[in-house]
């Protein structure tokens, strides 16, 4: 059966691989080293012409007509191929149910595509290493997802996810800028930039955070925060130099060394719950068995376009030593070292090449849902968070959907967007 | 045209429900049905750069990544690098102190003046070509792990296979039926094990050194503190992501790359499979080989001119019809049954005669002598105006609904003379067959 | 949407014999040089400078208020050389564009606000978005609409721009009427 497959299907043509993020996408070739392009992901409406996120859209039917769009564009400008290859999709454990289901509808019913594997980033990432086992930090653009993965098992109960990510720092890095950005137009009059009408949006202040900003120290951060909690003698460090940043042929703005070091805080900041991005790490390795923790925290993986911010992994580290001693984790973990990893790609990249690494398998063929047994199974994708077995034959497709679906309890992330579906009883 | 005429106005249904302007539906003349994106399969007939207008065939595109040998793209901007030639001294090893001047030749951008001499790229002696190529640093590391992963693959399957042998056999498969045996469970977490199980293999002819974590990592420069940033030496995200390999952070690091292809495509009806529309080869040309759109057999409506829309008030409002073929063609207006898409929002009153559209004659242009004008027997109070193949005529409609669009839909009927090449060769007289299409039209906003 | 008229005063325009309509108010430099096919209207404020090198406009052309046509350019060692452009049939050119191609193909549309850069080139069927700024020697191929600055590839046309350009410039002519009644 395999090997009639292998004939049917051609094996000789390379899948293509899509990593469809919540702000970039990344699409190309499997066995290659990189992606082909990385673009936005977003689509025109047809009717007003305005760009949305493919995530934002919430209504069903939608979200088909706009996706048949997106993907037309990812075949035809920029991987160039159509059709009559597999799709290897690397998506988020948390991406909604509504978005894959319609995203396989498009691939199938439009696109006719022989076949489709959904993969979880978090595992892919691993792909990249050559490890078994790791504790994976994927710091995305809405979220960030810590999953650590045991043997090429994710531990889906220690999942932990914070929804602050590049996101948050944007709408964080705006807020600042109304409040403190001084623009300076061309006859030398400064205004603050809030009397300026709607000229900073998001491509702006995702290219002022890119391109001017940084993670800062710990030392000097826990003076930040010590004086934004009113502590009192609290001093801020002395800020680095301000940036003319130009808006448009007349407009300067001003931005002041102190949201260039303070922006990226609000990731690092304890939250109601006490949870930052660096201690959702140690959480999930608190939910893990005793004896799988060492072997995490020494192979921690940062993925996602926000770990490339200067700074973040530096910070990340020194972070997880200083909470190490902090009251809350002292007893309960005992830690000596953390160690990282460097996967052979850029940051933003790695889930992809993970992906690419594994659509180079052969056996890609018996773990993605082929055209017939999608529309046999009247349209239903089997989901990770449910048991439901729905190949009875001999055939052995649609078993990497399943795989995250072991005897793992589900995950205690109250944030999940996907409510889980109830698993049938083992 | 698309991209100047307000072609939204009236739009059609194509046969898979999906409602555009006649511009972007294809007419299937084999099924005699009206297609549009959602019923045509598309594919790639072939690749060209639009810079130089060169065609590629499909094996060396695949082997150059779907980009041009030749050209190349501006890093900072995007735009088309051209080459430019200047000529340098060179020293003459021969005869020192005496100095030939040679030509040289660089890349520059005609839009923000980047040139490939200020990331330090040596001078080419050939006009095209040359340039060195970025490799990825990583690549031979993720051809290691590729080799890896498909031995183990290999692996899994051929164990895979002796399983389920041996299990035929043993029967044990009817067990299946009746929940989950260890097999399932096993089949399960298979796939995760990829890359742990096996790892322990001892057998394993290829092997890899796995990745070694470091309690190491990049860390928060000093200087970033006291340096004031030279906001223009820093790269924008995009052309960040323009080379995802490297994803340089400093515009020292900007490399040309070669620019990506564009695609010629042909669109095939997803029923019949025959071909609606197929460019000629040459990148250059804009004739088809094959070419079904729906405005050369579809007769397209306009509206002529908005009346002053007010709730309630039935209106008289001048739609113009238009023929594409060359045969007379009746067409009827008939009410559109049942309102499946929530679109009419007004009462309207169609023509009950038939109209009689004239055909299309290209070469009435050029025709001085105006009036050919055959006798038609319109009723003036439906046709308001007839040149040669496009009539004018009167709908009424009243608006029913006050705060949204004004919008009416009916269906066309028309006689439609199939003139596929086979029958003409059998010589036979063209089959007439009425075809219908339901027409939707949007007038706007109420006015008063 | 079909056109609507468009009145002119009748003294404003030159009707030549073979249908040319050329408002007074335009400039025409070098008019010698400038070679208009048919059925093509220039209107005013708009400039085009024959007395650089030969301007050749087809048929069915529209140049719109305050657009400017000047053949290109080319720096040599020993000098500036001017070369002539040429305009195919069916081009629709809106207001305050500036066109300095070296070609632009038939059935070509370009937005309001344009610069069309020294020595582009512009194939048949192919549209230029408003404000766009198309930097020197681009080449625009067929059924491609170029936006942006610097212009680049933003979509594909239908296989019918064709037919609509035709259309287009064609009911823009037969709309394009002198308002004789005016004094």
């Amino acid at each position: 059966m395999p090997m009639f497959d292998t004939l049917a299907y051609g094996g000789e043509k390379t899948p293509v691989v899509f990593d469809i993020g919540t702000a970039y996408t990344k699409c190309g070739f499997s066995s290659e080293c990189s992606p082909r392009k990385i673009v936005p992901s977003t689509v025109k409406k047809a009717k007003t012409g305005e760009l949305v996120n493919i995530y934002d859209i919430s209504d069903r039917e939608e979200l088909y007509r706009l996706l048949i769009d997106f993907v037309h564009l990812l075949y035809f400008r920029h991987v160039l191929v159509p059709k009559e290859r597999r799709v290897v999709i690397v998506e988020s454990v948390f991406t909604p149910t509504m978005f894959r289901e319609t995203l396989a509808g498009v691939l199938f019913k439009h696109y006719e595509v022989p076949s489709v594997v959904f993969v979880p980033a978090h595992l892919m990432a691993l792909f990249t290493l050559g490890i078994p086992s790791g504790l994976v930090m994927d710091c995305g653009y809405k979220q960030t997802i810590v999953l650590p993965v045991y043997e090429g098992i994710p531990v889906l109960k220690a999942c932990q996810a914070l929804p602050f990510a590049s996101k948050a720092v944007h709408n964080y890095l705006d807020a600042q800028l109304r409040e403190h950005g001084i623009v300076r137009d061309s006859q030398g009059e400064e205004k603050p930039l809030s009397s300026v009408k709607d000229i900073v949006d998001e491509n702006i202040l995702e290219d002022i955070k890119v391109r001017c900003c940084f993670v800062t120290k710990l030392d000097r951060a826990q003076q930040i925060h010590a004086v934004s909690a009113g502590i009192k003698d609290a001093e801020l460090p002395a800020p680095p130099p301000d940036v003319q940043y130009p808006l448009d042929g007349a407009n300067t703005l001003t931005i002041p060394g102190k949201i260039r070091e303070h922006t990226f805080e609000i990731l690092f900041e304890r939250d109601s719950e006490e949870q930052s991005v660096s201690t959702l790490l140690l959480d999930a390795i608190i939910q893990c068995p005793i004896d799988i923790r060492k072997t995490l925290a020494e192979n921690i993986i940062l993925i996602g376009g926000t770990c490339m911010s200067v700074g973040f992994q530096h910070r990340i580290l020194t972070e997880l030593y200083s909470l190490l001693n902090s009251p809350r984790y002292k007893n309960r973990l005992a830690l000596k070292s953390f160690k990282f990893h460097h996967p052979p790609s850029k940051r933003n990249c790695v889930a992809w090449l993970g992906g690419a690494i594994f659509g180079i398998q052969e056996i890609l063929s018996t773990r993605s849902i082929s055209r017939d047994q999608y529309t046999k199974n009247h349209c239903m994708l089997p989901d990770w968070c449910s048991l439901y077995d729905y190949e009875e034959s001999d055939n052995h497709s649609a078993i990497l959907l399943k795989k995250e679906a072991s005897k793992e309890v589900l995950p205690s992330v109250s944030k999940s967007p996907r409510s889980p579906v109830v698993a049938k009883k083992v | 045209m698309a991209t100047y005429m307000d072609v939204n106005r009236v739009q059609y249904v194509a046969f898979s429900g999906t409602v555009a302007p006649l511009s972007k539906l294809y007419f299937c003349r084999h099924c005699l049905k009206l297609r549009s994106r959602d019923c045509v399969s598309q594919e790639v007939d072939s690749y060209y750069c639009s810079n130089c207008l060169e065609n590629m065939p499909s094996p060396d595109a695949k082997l150059k990544k779907n980009r041009c040998a030749n050209c190349f793209d501006c890093p900072s901007c995007g735009h088309s690098l051209s080459t430019r030639a200047t000529s340098v001294a060179f020293q003459d090893p021969d005869n020192p102190g005496k100095s030939t001047p040679k030509k040289v030749y660089y890349l520059a951008c005609g839009f923000c003046r980047w040139t490939s001499r200020d990331v330090g790229l040596k001078d080419q002696l050939i006009a095209s070509g040359g340039w060195q190529e970025q490799e990825n640093p990583n690549e031979k590391r993720i051809s290691e792990l590729l080799d890896y992963y498909k031995h183990l693959a290999q692996k899994d399957q051929t164990e895979r296979e002796k399983k389920k042998y041996s299990r035929r056999r043993s029967y044990l498969h009817l067990s299946e039926k009746f929940g989950l045996t260890s097999h399932a469970i096993k089949k399960r977490s298979a796939l995760m094990g990829i890359g742990g199980i096996s790892i322990k293999d001892d057998d394993l002819s290829v092997d890899i050194e796995p990745s070694l974590a470091i309690d190491k990592v990049e860390e928060l420069p000093d200087d970033v503190f006291t340096k004031p940033i030279v906001l223009t030496d820093v790269t924008t995200i995009r052309q960040r992501h323009a080379n995802p390999d490297f994803q340089p952070t400093h515009i020292s690091q900007l490399y040309p790359r070669h620019k990506t292809m564009l695609i010629k495509r042909s669109q095939r009806c997803k029923e019949c499979e025959h071909n609606l529309s197929k460019p000629e080869f040459n990148p250059s040309s804009i004739k088809f080989r094959i070419q079904l759109v729906a405005l050369h057999h579809v007769p397209e409506f306009r509206i002529m001119s908005l009346p002053n829309l007010q709730i309630n008030k039935e209106v008289q409002l001048i739609l113009t019809l238009f023929n594409p073929l060359d045969t007379l063609t009746h067409v009827a207006l008939l009410p559109s049954p049942t309102d499946e898409l929530k679109w009419d929002t007004a009462k309207v009153v169609l023509p009950t005669c038939e109209l009689v559209l004239s055909p299309r004659d290209d070469t009435a242009e050029f025709d001085d002598t105006v009036d050919q004008q055959q006798n038609f027997k319109d009723d003036p109070s439906v046709v308001v105006s007839r040149k040669s193949n496009k009539i004018g005529f009167i709908v009424k409609v009243t608006p029913m609904i006050a705060d949204d669009d004004v919008r009416i839909s009916f269906i066309m009927k028309y006689d439609y003379k199939n003139m596929t090449p086979a029958l003409q060769t059998e010589k036979k007289q063209p089959e007439i067959t009425w075809l219908q299409f339901p027409v939707l039209v949007n007038l706007g906003k109420i006015t008063g | 949407m079909e056109l609507h008229d468009i009145y002119y005063n009748k003294p404003e325009y030159i009707e030549t014999a073979s249908g040319n309509k050329v408002s007074r108010q335009s400039v025409l430099c070098g008019s010698q040089n400038i070679v208009l096919n048919g059925k093509t209207i220039i209107m005013s404020d708009s400039i085009i400078r024959g007395d650089l090198a030969n301007v050749r406009i087809g048929r069915h052309c529209v140049v719109s208020q305050k657009a400017v046509i000047r053949p290109p350019f080319k720096k040599f060692s020993k000098g500036v050389a001017f070369f002539p452009i040429h305009i195919g049939d069916h081009v629709l050119i809106e207001e305050d564009s500036i066109i300095n191609a070296a070609q632009v193909g038939s059935y070509v549309h370009i937005g309001k606000n344009c610069i069309i850069g020294r020595r582009c080139i512009l194939k048949d069927c192919c549209a230029i978005g408003d404000n766009t700024v198309l930097p020197p020697e681009t080449v625009v191929p067929p059924f491609t609409m170029f936006s942006g600055s610097p212009g680049r590839f933003d979509s594909e046309l239908p296989e019918c721009t064709q037919d609509l350009m035709i259309d287009i410039t064609r009911s823009y002519y037969q709309h394009f009427k002198a308002n004789e009644t005016r004094k």
